[in-house]
């Protein structure tokens, strides 16, 4: 009895100590990364995609201009497409990009502020990748890369 | 009640209908044409509403519903339409992205408390700035960030000191007059007569202008921060996990700041990032331009690997030629001639490694350089003392950093480093330290650190020991 005991409070204990050191990210169920009809690109990659929002790579195959857009940081979904394609917790995306401003590195991609816009402004903006949640997707925009359950899928 | 037509589309219908009811409630109450009914004479007759109004207000069957729907999803459309109209019209962010925000400033201030505690045994109690603790401004910086086209780019930092106010330039006694810089001047533009001021300084740490080909390749040309391994560029204090800086970037064992053109270009393989940066520039240089044509190299290769963890392999080279003139008028007659000489030249190897490992709530880092200083012959720096000239010489430093991130915003970290040199303090010197940093928020932080500084002369096996001092440094850094 005193074991039982014992081994549920341990299970209680480290229940208790998981919110103090865990670091996960509630993200929704599927996120669709979509693109400008025009941009040279059919199926992105997580890599190319994380290279992408961290503003190393800049332009596309074809030489044009990568615009890429992102949802403000109180955005679920933006907080789910950070932990699937950049690996980061909304701590770190913050840390991230003051680290990037004081090194004199690229600007972050420029934030709008819901998918709604998000929708409008990629089917409008030449070489614009962003994502939106995969209910409002349209067809005035490719679909590129979906994030499904925390991974990045072929759309 | 006017009905507006920039009713948000979820109250349209809404809107239509109060817009309907009150526009018949007015009509019946005080068509058009005639005074509101306050100021109405008591004896004046109600005004006969118009004939729709009076059809809606005595619709009573189903059909007559069905016109005012009707006429309610007419209106519905209408107002969608021009809100569609709207959108298109006002500026999007698509016209924002297309003309690239020209204009980013941001910088960072740091300001708090130093104490180096040094024995009196070593040579160092009498020569340090101060033996006291003292509340200092550390780094105040500016950037300016421009970027008028997706491939032109420019960035300029500067740094707002105090200095050069304060700085000793001479000891007395037999080294001649003390003397210390100071920058006092009176405010003759101050309504006060005796108001002074003390100007001081702008240190431009970066200054250039960028132009990418492509990822792969862009070109920088100005002044720039050297791209030797993780310190280097990582300068600023919001981004730095330690207060103290190595040996080897306090020391410049590579110019820290230089001028010339830089290439470099990142490319995405799979998970690995691959980076370079290579450069010509004037490298070290007693003022601000070079006297030879040799310039100087350098390059910085890195591949970082993105996985569960973020691990970085970098490796740094630079070479340089520093040399001095001075000149000396040594004729005023039949003409005046100056003569050009040489006073200092050698040449520099600098090479080195970095990793850097982020994995769960650490953060490591780690990096290692070798110099080789030679001199050509009769061209060696020359010492304080009279007739004393500095010998070819190496020297190399390494350091270990480990942080690990606590809960509520805190992170301690350790800090080891290794240097060897050539001094009269001891050859090697070895450095313990202990650190505390608290995030108030991801631009605002606390950083303390606590160090002690061993001495050492491995080569000889004197001891150095009566060298060694401690040192306790407190910072609030804040980016903006």
């Amino acid at each position: 009895m005193l074991k039982f005991q014992r081994g549920w409070s341990l299970v209680v204990g480290a229940l208790l100590l998981v919110p103090l050191t865990g670091r996960a990210v509630e993200t929704p169920d599927v996120i669709a990364v979509i693109a400008n009809v025009n941009t040279p690109v059919t199926i992105a990659a997580k890599d190319e995609l994380r290279a992408i929002f961290q503003t190393k790579k800049l332009t596309w195959p074809d030489g044009s201009a990568v615009r890429a857009f992102n949802l403000p940081e109180e955005s679920s979904y933006r907080r789910g497409f950070d932990a699937a394609v950049l690996g980061l917790d909304p701590e770190r995306v913050l840390r991230f990009w003051l680290d990037r401003k004081i090194r004199g590195g690229e600007r972050p991609p420029l934030k709008v502020p819901s998918s709604t816009v998000m929708l409008r402004v990629v089917s409008k903006t030449p070489g614009a990748i962003g994502y939106v949640e995969a209910a409002v997707v349209d067809k005035s925009v490719k679909v590129v890369a979906k994030v499904v359950n925390g991974m990045v899928i072929k759309p | 009640m006017r009905c507006r037509a920039d009713v948000t589309p979820g109250i349209v219908k809404l809107a239509a209908l109060i817009c309907l009811l009150s526009s018949s409630s007015s009509a019946q109450d005080a068509p058009a044409g005639t005074p509101p009914v306050d100021e109405a004479p008591a004896s004046q007759p109600q005004a006969t509403p118009p004939a729709d109004v009076q059809a809606i207000a005595a619709a009573t069957d189903d059909s007559e519903v069905a016109a005012l729907k009707a006429r309610i999803a007419a209106l519905e459309a209408k107002q969608a339409e021009a809100e569609v109209s709207a959108l298109v019209a006002e500026p999007t962010a698509a016209d924002e992205a297309a003309e690239r925000e020209l204009l980013h400033i941001y910088g960072f201030v740091e300001v708090g408390y130093s104490h180096v505690l040094i024995p009196k045994s070593s040579f160092l109690y009498n020569v340090a700035p101060t033996r006291a603790g003292s509340f200092v401004l550390g780094n105040l910086d500016l950037y300016f960030d421009a970027q008028p086209t997706d491939r032109v780019r420019a960035l300029a930092e500067v740094r707002f000191t105090n200095y050069p106010h304060g700085e000793e330039t001479n000891f007395g006694g037999i080294g001649g007059t003390y003397q210390r810089v100071d920058t006092t001047t009176h405010d003759f533009g101050s309504a006060s007569g005796n108001m002074t001021n003390r100007w001081g300084g702008i240190i431009i740490e970066n200054a250039w202008a960028q132009y990418r080909l492509t990822d792969y390749l862009q070109i920088r040309a100005g002044q720039f921060l050297a791209p030797v391994g993780v310190w280097y560029v990582d300068h600023g204090s919001p981004t730095l996990i330690a207060l103290t800086l190595p040996f080897f970037v306090s020391n410049e064992i590579v110019p820290l700041h230089q001028t010339g053109i830089q290439f470099l270009g990142d490319v995405t393989l799979g998970a690995v990032d691959l980076l370079y940066r290579a450069y010509v520039s004037n490298g070290r240089t007693p003022g601000l331009l070079d006297f030879t044509n040799d310039k100087a190299l350098g390059a910085r290769f890195a591949a970082t690997i993105t996985n569960d963890y973020t691990l970085t392999l970098g490796t740094s080279f630079y070479w340089g030629r520093v040399n001095d003139i001075q000149k000396n008028i040594t004729a005023v007659s039949p003409r005046l001639t100056v003569a050009w000489d040489d006073v200092l030249d050698y040449t520099e190897t600098v090479a080195g490694g970095d990793v850097s490992l982020d994995i769960g709530d650490w953060r490591l880092r780690s990096e290692g350089y070798f110099r080789r200083i030679t001199y050509e012959p009769g061209k060696h720096l020359a010492l304080d003392a009279p007739g004393q000239f500095r010998a070819n010489a190496h020297e190399y430093d390494v350091y270990a950093l480990a942080a690990y991130s606590l809960p509520a915003g805190f992170e301690v970290f350790l800090y080891g480093e290794y240097w060897h040199f050539l001094s009269s303090l001891g050859s090697d010197v070895v450095i313990a330290g202990l650190g505390l940093t608290y995030r108030i928020t991801a631009t605002a932080q606390l950083k303390a650190q606590v160090n002690r500084a061993f001495w050492y002369d491995f080569d000889s096996g004197a001891d150095r020991s009566r060298n060694n001092f401690s040192s306790i440094y407190a910072r609030f850094i804040v980016a903006f």
